[in-house]
């Protein structure tokens, strides 16, 4: 089959010179908004210790309790991995065997998370987890006793709970989107071998989803590893990561050197967890014939189903709905003030114009990543086996090297920005497109890593057939590629729309007056004190909220030419 | 999309129209909590031909980090937003040219600590204690009115404070301990946080979190007690629902000695593109006029002795008769071995 499908390849001559070209641009990308600013960042940091020798590095590791620190921020990234895994799963799992009603709502509200600022997140948990919360309420109700003390907030249960909040969608998207286009038959034909449901289930099902579980799995340690916003409110003061004390560094104590030393071993650390998931992934994805979705879901069909997908789906939808139904409820109130020509900050644009510039950059970053990231994901899913050799090498080289923005300190990156493009030919300070372009970058590798398990998974033959057939490269990409892979090209839009819509940090770094997005507006009206100012804060993120509900819902009602629905 | 098609616009428009005269701009990076009126702002724009260009950089700390880092072709011309805690770090990174303004004339001269006139002081405030008026009523309870009162058994778990490593307000309430107790004898700064400790004090990483989760005025929280600024009680009133009560629902308190002035300065950087323009908004943030909209703007006080206090402030917000004393050169030089010294007392 290898040697067959090599020579339909070469015949067709879709040359490597064409594609590598094609890849260029990606890594063109990363090299200058990435990889150049960060190393003007460091240098800067490093340029004392390459005066004063090592003694300054161990310096720099003493004043940061380098060891205690990495072993914290595994151990905590680690546990909300395995949690966020096993309250995805079952979620990805009644998504990827049932229809029902309200599925692409569900499917949204879980992205939800992903843009809500978690000063306001920290809020809605606040009056969920905090002193007079909820959950103490609710333990008074079920003692019966007044006077419980249940707060968790400021404990690493807080920061768990949160980071599977925020990091569920990925878990979700991603396996379930791989999971629903499992051929069934392959479980049916495993069960009339005689295979019993838990054999069907852990030699066929797990099986083929292992490279996507990874792919998730990866992606949500490396955000909970340099995790912080989430660590510096929910965590409070006793709890940090190699991310906070990088800002704490820089931004406090102005130790640059301690600062670069952390971005450093946080980037290898990263990037070594990369290396190990990028070879599994490699030699663990298989070729499958991937069916519509039309196929593989049904329609609940006894009462213990309908049960079973009530529960699935109430649950997270329950975890969901309070800390944000708090947020809503807390800003009514306060959206006539918010609308209001005056009293407001300098800093205040109409909301309204804010919206419209976080829709914009949303879309462009969405559009420049996918732009970015489908040629990569297509350089990247030709597996190395078939290169061997240097070739082989240089694409896991590169395909740790797409990874690298969920890896890189968002904070040293910021500053890098601002050393890096200080002057010609790179003079680009306070230049709008700073903006979706930063956002793209951080939205990069979600895009490549889900579309690339299903593009691995995607079986040739069907192009073979189709360029056998005399279609052109192109017209395989339109006809065979983006149908089948039409749930991936979803995930991947909405996972850098979504982003791009919640992303902070390097906005408020960027941004100017003119061009401030809801986000940026948020922390705005929280940075003057009174109530009202916090209500509107929480009236600004509902507003986000419902943004970015409509714009996924548009994403997910997009629907590729023809009647094949996948 | 959208934005391409007006920058290309743009640049058509500048080919087609030569010698099109664009204002002069004079960009101002500040922190992100500064305000002012549009009007006030308006008229010296006005009067300069001159637009402003603001530009937000996060709290002080991370403001003067952008600063420092884009030295030599600075983000912006002018720079306000520095305090005295981070004034030494400004002054060593050589980031500021001196300009003795005239209008310093109309300034105390213990708000002037940078005698080399790189950084000119335009208002001040004090970090003290707020407390829930209503719960101390209700319980009944002696409102403390001295730093050591705080460590007596009746206040166990009412006090809610900022991280120093994190927070301008937790680092302020710090260096006011270290002010009133010091480190000598038998009750030093770090005995007293020993004491804060077993007393349960509450150490979260920002106001914000301080003051909307923890304290007990603002409805979720049941910490009565909390590390804030001396002019919140009178923006409490000033925000509350009509009718307004007659007193705010929080009270200041001001222990003796001990509460931190924090005083924030507006310099002009080196390499500015519009070095006599930022002279004069330099003048023009002393100038009356502008001092006199920084009360109910920004919550702070004027420096120019001249400009008006609103009443609220003067009911409400009341200048502490004897604030923490302590030089910023010591804050400077200590600031990181205090916190460390901290984190081992209150967090370890």
């Amino acid at each position: 089959m290898v040697a067959d499908r090599a020579q339909v390849r070469a015949g067709i001559g879709t040359a490597a010179g064409a594609r590598a070209a094609f890849a260029a641009v990606p890594v063109l990308f990363l090299v200058i908004f990435l990889i150049y600013p960060l190393v003007r960042i460091l240098a800067l940091g490093f340029g004392p210790i390459a005066q004063t020798g090592l003694g300054a590095i161990r310096q720099a590791a003493v004043d940061t309790d380098l060891g205690r620190l990495l072993l914290s921020s595994a151990g905590q990234a680690l546990l909300s991995t395995i949690l966020t895994l096993a309250a995805g799963l079952p979620v990805a799992w009644i998504f990827a065997t049932y229809r029902f009603p309200g599925k692409e709502l569900l499917r949204a509200l879980l992205m939800i998370p992903f843009v809500l600022p978690t000063v306001v997140v920290g809020s809605g948990f606040a009056s969920l987890l905090g002193s007079g919360g909820l959950l103490e309420k609710l333990a008074g109700l079920l003692t019966g006793s007044a006077g419980i003390h249940l707060s968790i907030m400021r404990t690493l249960p807080a920061v768990l709970l949160a980071h599977v909040f925020y990091n569920v969608s990925i878990v979700v998207r991603i396996v379930g989107g791989a999971w629903s286009a499992i051929d069934p038959r392959l479980g049916e034909a495993a069960r009339v071998l005689g295979a019993g449901r838990r054999a069907s289930f852990f030699r066929v099902t797990l099986r083929l989803l292992l490279p996507s579980l990874a792919a998730s799995a990866m992606l949500v340690f490396a955000f909970c590893f340099s995790s912080f916003g989430v660590i510096l409110i929910l965590g409070g003061p006793r709890i940090s990561t190699l991310e906070t004390e990088i800002y704490r560094q820089a931004v406090y104590m102005f130790n640059l050197p301690a600062a670069a030393l952390l971005s450093v071993v946080q980037l290898l650390v990263t990037a070594a967890v990369m290396f190990g998931y990028s070879r599994f992934q490699a030699r663990s994805s298989t070729i499958q014939n991937l069916k519509p979705q039309r196929v593989t879901t049904h329609a609940p069909r006894k009462a213990a189903e309908w049960l079973l997908v009530a529960l699935c789906g109430l649950i997270p939808t329950i975890g969901l709905l309070v800390p944000m139904g708090s947020l809503i409820l807390g800003s009514f109130g306060y959206w006539k003030n918010l609308f209001a020509t005056t009293g407001h900050s300098l800093f205040w644009i109409s909301p309204g114009l804010a919206a419209i510039n976080s829709l914009a950059f949303a879309t462009e970053a969405a559009l420049l990543s996918l732009a970015l990231g489908v040629p990569a994901a297509y350089l990247l899913a030709h597996r190395p086996s078939r290169h061997g050799g240097a070739a082989g090498a240089a694409l896991s080289t590169l395909d740790v090297l797409f990874l690298l923005p969920l890896g890189t300190s968002a904070v040293s990156l910021g500053f890098g920005f601002i050393v890096g493009f200080n002057s010609p030919p790179l003079n680009f300070r306070g230049a709008w497109f700073l903006i979706p372009v930063a956002h793209a970058l951080v939205a990069l590798p979600l895009v490549i890593r889900s579309l690339l398990p299903s593009l691995r998974a995607l079986n040739p033959r069907l192009r073979d057939a189709a360029s056998v057939l005399g279609a052109s490269p192109g017209r395989v990409r339109r006809e065979i590629d983006f149908p089948i892979l039409r749930r991936a090209f979803v995930s991947a839009a909405a996972f850098a729309f979504t982003v791009s819509l919640g992303e902070f940090g390097a906005t408020a770094i960027l941004t100017r007056p003119e061009l401030v997005t809801l986000p940026v507006l948020i922390y705005t009206a929280l940075g003057r004190p009174g109530a009202s100012n916090q209500g509107q804060a929480l009236a600004l993120s509902t507003m986000l909220t419902l943004a970015c509900a409509a714009g996924l819902l548009a994403i997910e009602r997009f629907r590729a030419p023809g009647p094949e629905a996948f | 999309m959208r934005k391409s098609a007006l920058l290309l616009a743009i640049c058509i428009a500048q080919v087609a129209v030569p010698g099109f005269a664009a204002p002069r701009v004079l960009r101002v990076l500040t922190h992100s909590s500064f305000a002012a009126t549009p009007s006030v702002l308006a008229a010296f724009e006005a009067a300069n031909g001159v637009t402003l260009q603001f530009s937000a950089g996060g709290d002080g700390g991370e403001t003067l980090t952008k600063a420092i880092l884009s030295k030599g072709n600075p983000l912006a011309d002018v720079l306000y937003g520095v305090d005295n805690t981070f004034l030494g770090r400004a002054l060593d990174a050589d980031i500021l040219v001196p300009y003795a303004s005239p209008a310093l004339a109309s300034i105390p001269a213990d708000l002037q600590t940078d005698p080399s006139h790189r950084m000119l002081p335009v208002d001040f405030g004090y970090i003290d204690l707020n407390y829930d008026r209503k719960y101390f009523a209700d319980k009944g309870l002696a409102v403390p009115r001295t730093l050591e009162d705080l460590a007596a058994p009746a206040m166990k778990s009412l006090l809610v404070v900022e991280n120093p490593a994190t927070s301008t307000p937790g680092l302020a309430f710090l260096i006011a301990t270290i002010a009133h107790f010091g480190d000598k004898g038998q009750a030093t700064w770090q005995s007293y946080w020993a004491s804060l400790r077993r007393n349960d004090v509450l150490v979260v990483n920002g106001w914000e979190d301080a003051y909307y989760n923890e304290f007990s005025e603002q409805g979720k929280g049941r910490r009565p007690i909390v590390v804030s600024y001396a002019t919140s009680p009178a923006y409490e009133l000033n925000a509350a629902a009509d009718p307004k009560p007659a007193v705010p629902p929080t009270g200041n308190i001001i222990p003796e000695g001990a509460s931190f002035r924090q005083i924030e300065f507006v310099g002009i950087l080196k390499g500015a593109r519009e070095p006599d323009l930022a002279r004069k908004f330099v003048d023009f943030m002393l100038s009356e006029s502008f001092q006199a909209d920084i009360p109910m703007q920004m919550w702070v006080y004027p420096s120019n002795a001249k400009a008006a206090v609103p009443e609220l402030f003067r009911k409400f917000a009341p200048v502490p008769s004897t604030p923490a004393a302590i030089d910023p050169a010591a804050i400077e030089a200590n600031r990181d071995a205090w916190i460390k010294a901290w984190s081992q007392i209150v967090l370890k």
